[in-house]
């Protein structure tokens, strides 16, 4: 039972260090605060609990420390990450990890191939259909750059009145273009 | 004083140690705050650990004050870092 205790105790203690290592290693507060939160806690527990194994008569007094220090710890962390995130302490670049470009280069993608067939059809309905894309994955984009409105005007009158008057157009001349039409 | 007495003491040393070369190399304030946070409950487990060594069953009521004192002292550098102590 002794032995049992022994071993609780030096698996905390191994996880002790191994929170501070983070604390020491790791690249900026909110990484050294995992760190230094959740392995130290379980660190703690585990030292504490083995402590009451090794002597049963403590187990009550040392369940009581045990269980007082993963309520607090928690709550002391949160605290502190908020008072970093509040005092403007930057996050690491490797932690950030935004998709956001990706995406937004792909939706140009998506507006250059629509663009090209814009170009490509000869059947103007084709063509008109295109380039109403075009101007639906621009307003997409505006959205994505902070400019909802710039989004709203690009979809109202990009895709939705413009494609109308060309619509219009169309049925008052030829749909096909062809050689001596052009 | 037996080995396995000593190996745990050896390895929260290096603990302590490593959280105090966090403290000491920052660079910002909340740096050294989570450093210190993580030192207070590293040392409550030291101090559990240690009433086991010398079998004094009394010393766990200093382990369970020192946990709730860093915990209130944790929480008000935290509180104070973003400004909610005017």
């Amino acid at each position: 039972m002794s032995t049992f205790g022994a071993v609780v105790t030096a698996i905390g203690a191994v996880f002790l260090f191994l929170g501070s290592l983070g604390v020491f290693r790791f690249p900026d507060v909110y990484n050294r605060l995992q760190a230094g939160t959740k392995c130290t806690t379980l660190g703690a527990f585990l030292t504490v609990i083995g402590v009451g194994i090794m002597e049963p008569e403590w187990f009550p007094k040392a369940l009581l420390i045990a269980l007082f220090i993963l309520l607090t710890n928690p709550v002391s962390s949160h605290a502190l990450g908020r008072a970093g995130k509040k005092s403007g302490v930057p996050m690491w670049r490797g932690s950030v990890v935004d998709r956001s470009a990706d995406f937004k280069a792909f939706l140009l993608a998506i507006m250059l191939v629509a663009a090209i067939c814009v170009t490509i059809f000869k059947d103007l309905m084709n063509a008109v259909i295109a380039s109403a894309l075009v101007s639906l994955v621009a307003s997409i984009v505006f959205y994505f750059l902070q400019a909802p409105d710039v989004a709203m005007a690009e979809a109202s009158i990009g895709a939705g009145l413009t494609t109308g008057i060309f619509i219009f157009a169309i049925r008052r001349t030829v749909r096909q273009e062809d050689e001596e039409s052009s | 004083m037996n080995s396995f007495v000593l190996v745990v003491l050896a390895v929260i040393a290096v603990a302590v140690l490593l959280c105090l070369a966090r403290m000491l190399r920052g660079p910002t304030t909340p740096d050294r705050a989570v450093a210190v946070d993580t030192t207070a409950t590293v040392t409550t487990a030291l101090l559990v650990f240690l009433a086991f060594v010398f079998e004094r069953y009394i010393y766990l009521d200093v382990a369970l004050v020192y946990a709730v004192l860093t915990f209130i002292g944790s929480v008000a550098i935290a509180r104070y870092l973003e400004g909610g102590i005017q």
